[in-house]
């Protein structure tokens, strides 16, 4: 039971989804020699948030439209001014080359009779996202991985990061079938899996129904909280609103394409010419839910277009729901309704602190997609950081290994093996892998969804630190599988009390109901155009620092 | 929360348990896949990659 086995690495890539890939890919392309790991939970040619392709690439700056600058204004809106903008800005100015290389391995790009590409109004201003017909996308990148001869570890989960002082030197991961235990050091280490999807619980209680890839937990801010990185934007709890119950998404492709949302009241919900999550989450939170997307006034052939978009890729299942519901967009409204929260560095703005040059606050550390705070950077951030990622990895590839190592890593990686063990033979298993989840994640529900509270943040931490504690006690696990349940639930345990201390941190409300504090209901822009930083003290306490914005390119 | 198998398509190559990006899926003794783990997000990578087409996800109940 869980054999050991050490393996070694020159960059370790933790994730093997959009931005693992890509990394990957770079990687082998400035150093083909370079020994190339990844660790993937599930299997890398179907895994990730886009295991089914993705319709829009949603930040590219198209050359001859709007401007990486014209992004960079459009980006401080939507993230109501909380960001350091240089990492988006270079993520804007590679963004087209991005397009190209993705064009270039057969990812189609529908162009308008002019010629141009299909340019989409999602930012507050400006047409940023640029349609894709890509449902194999991760097949693509798949394919453009094993060319590199990078070695892949399929349904091998990262469990923790190994450390020596302040530089990340590799990390160990649990293979969720066979239970082996494996022990990588590396010369550079990438995050890259993900935010925390499994979050709060959705509406429906299917603790599997999430918004976003249920796969990830929140595994890459809780190895990198306890190995000591820097991590920003917990307290900003993202919610979007998409079909209820079914819960997956469809705003972009029928808002962009005329769609119209309609209130309880009937009334329709003015949005600009854009799309306005925080607008809709506003009308529920007043009270005019339910709302609805309305197609019945487009022509058919317009339908057609946006079933086969919503039909085939991404979520190519939302097909079925509709059908068993008895749902037409031709003479039914479609009823949206506000998610479960979820951290993500994609979609919101919660993950590791990172620069331009994807470097973490530990040196040899690196991150990139969901898991790094790019604020809004979507898909195309998880890419042009991947690329950016490798880049930067270099000068570590080339370097030699800190001294010292083998004792303490060997240490370290003991202590983990014991770890895990003792989860699975544990003689005081009474509680399950999913009876256990759900009480976490409907205390994350109760406690810190909007609207917030001193009380409810401090009963949120209480609660998490009591978790913390009970779950190695109780928790009942039968196989590795399960056993990999068990420490994605210690992840999701983290992220709660990370966005705890966050929330409890920003003594004001902003990003409409993302954050709002009932005893602190203003946005306070005086006081509070800064980040709040959290970093681990004596584990598993955490420490609150404060860095102000940086709106200079 | 369910996957329908059919018997008669199914040659019980495996490749759904390969790729089920959660990890749900398993043989039975019949070499058949069923949902061994009710954790299935309702992907379609099972039934997309069944190059036999074998295999349907049923939406789960709380869901559907």
């Amino acid at each position: 039971m869980l054999e050991r086995k050490n393996i070694r690495a020159d960059f370790l890539i933790i994730g093997g989804g959009s931005a693992g890939c890509m990394a990957a890919i770079r990687a082998g392309e400035l150093n083909p020699e370079a020994e190339i790991v990844i660790f993937e939970k599930g299997h890398i040619r179907r895994s990730g948030t886009i295991a089914m392709g993705m319709d829009a690439l949603n930040v590219v700056a198209v050359p001859g439209g709007d401007t990486p600058e014209d992004y960079i204004a459009s980006l401080i809106k939507s993230c109501h001014k909380i960001l350091d903008v240089r990492p988006s800005y270079v993520m804007a100015k590679r963004s087209f080359a991005i397009l190209q290389r993705l064009e270039s391995w057969g990812v189609n790009f529908p162009k308008g009779e002019n010629g141009d590409y299909e340019r989409l109004q999602v930012h507050p201003h400006g047409r940023f996202c640029v349609a894709m017909e890509a449902p194999d996308l991760k097949v693509i990148l798949a394919r453009k991985v094993k060319e590199t001869g990078a070695r892949v570890y399929n349904r091998v989960m990262a469990t923790s990061l190994l450390t020596v002082g302040n530089r990340v030197v590799g990390a160990t991961g649990l293979n969720l079938r066979t239970g082996e235990f494996l022990v990588c050091t590396a010369r550079a280490v990438l995050l890259a899996n993900g935010g925390a999807s499994r979050f709060g619980l959705p509406n429906t209680g299917y603790l599997y129904g999430t918004y976003d890839y249920p796969g990830n937990a929140g595994d890459g801010y809780a190895m990198a909280f306890r190995a000591g990185a820097q991590l920003t934007g917990f307290e900003c709890c993202m919610q979007t609103t998409i079909i209820k119950d079914a819960n997956i998404p469809l705003l972009y492709i029928t808002l962009t394409r005329g769609g119209k949302v309609i209130n309880a009241l009937g009334e329709e919900i003015d949005m600009g010419g854009t799309v306005s999550v925080d607008k809709m989450l506003r009308e529920y939170w007043e009270g005019r839910g339910p709302l609805f997307i309305r197609l019945d006034h487009l022509p058919e052939d317009e339908i057609r277009k946006i079933e086969s978009i919503l039909f085939t890729t991404e979520r190519p299942m939302q097909k079925r729901f509709f059908e068993e519901r008895g749902l037409n967009f031709r003479q039914h409204p479609v009823e949206i309704y506000p998610t479960e929260i979820y951290l993500c560095g994609g979609h919101g703005m919660t993950g590791l602190v990172v620069d331009e040059t994807a470097a973490t606050t530990l040196e040899g550390l690196f991150a990139a997609g969901d898991v790094a705070c790019v604020p809004r950077q979507h898909l195309t951030g998880a890419f042009v950081f991947g690329e950016i990622a490798a880049e930067s990895a270099q000068e570590f590839l080339a370097a030699g290994m800190p001294g010292g190592l083998s004792s303490e890593i060997e240490e370290q990686a003991n202590q983990e093996y014991n770890r895990l063990v003792s989860l699975i033979n544990n003689p005081g298993g009474i509680i399950g892998v999913k009876e256990f989840e759900y009480k976490v994640r409907r205390i994350i529900n109760d406690y810190l969804t909007s609207p917030k509270n001193e009380l409810k943040l401090k009963n949120a931490i209480l609660w998490m630190q009591k978790f913390r504690e009970d779950l190695p006690k109780v928790i009942k696990v039968r196989d590795y599988h399960e056993l990999a349940r068990a420490v994605e639930i210690g992840f999701i345990i983290d992220c709660a009390e990370l966005c705890g201390m966050a929330s409890l941190a920003r003594k004001e409300s902003r990003w409409g109901v993302r954050h709002f504090r009932s005893d602190y209901p203003e946005t306070d822009d005086a006081n509070w155009l800064k980040h709040v930083i959290l970093q681990r003290g004596n584990y598993p306490e955490i420490n609150t620092s404060y860095k102000p914005v940086d709106h200079k390119v | 929360m369910s996957i329908t198998v059919s018997r008669e398509n199914c040659n019980g190559c495996g490749l759904c348990v390969e790729l089920c990006p959660l990890d749900c899926l398993r043989l039975d003794e019949e070499n058949h896949p069923y949902l061994k783990y009710d954790e299935c997000w309702y992907c379609g990578t099972c039934e997309t990659e069944c190059p036999l087409g074998a295999i349907k996800i049923t939406l789960p109940f709380l869901v559907r």
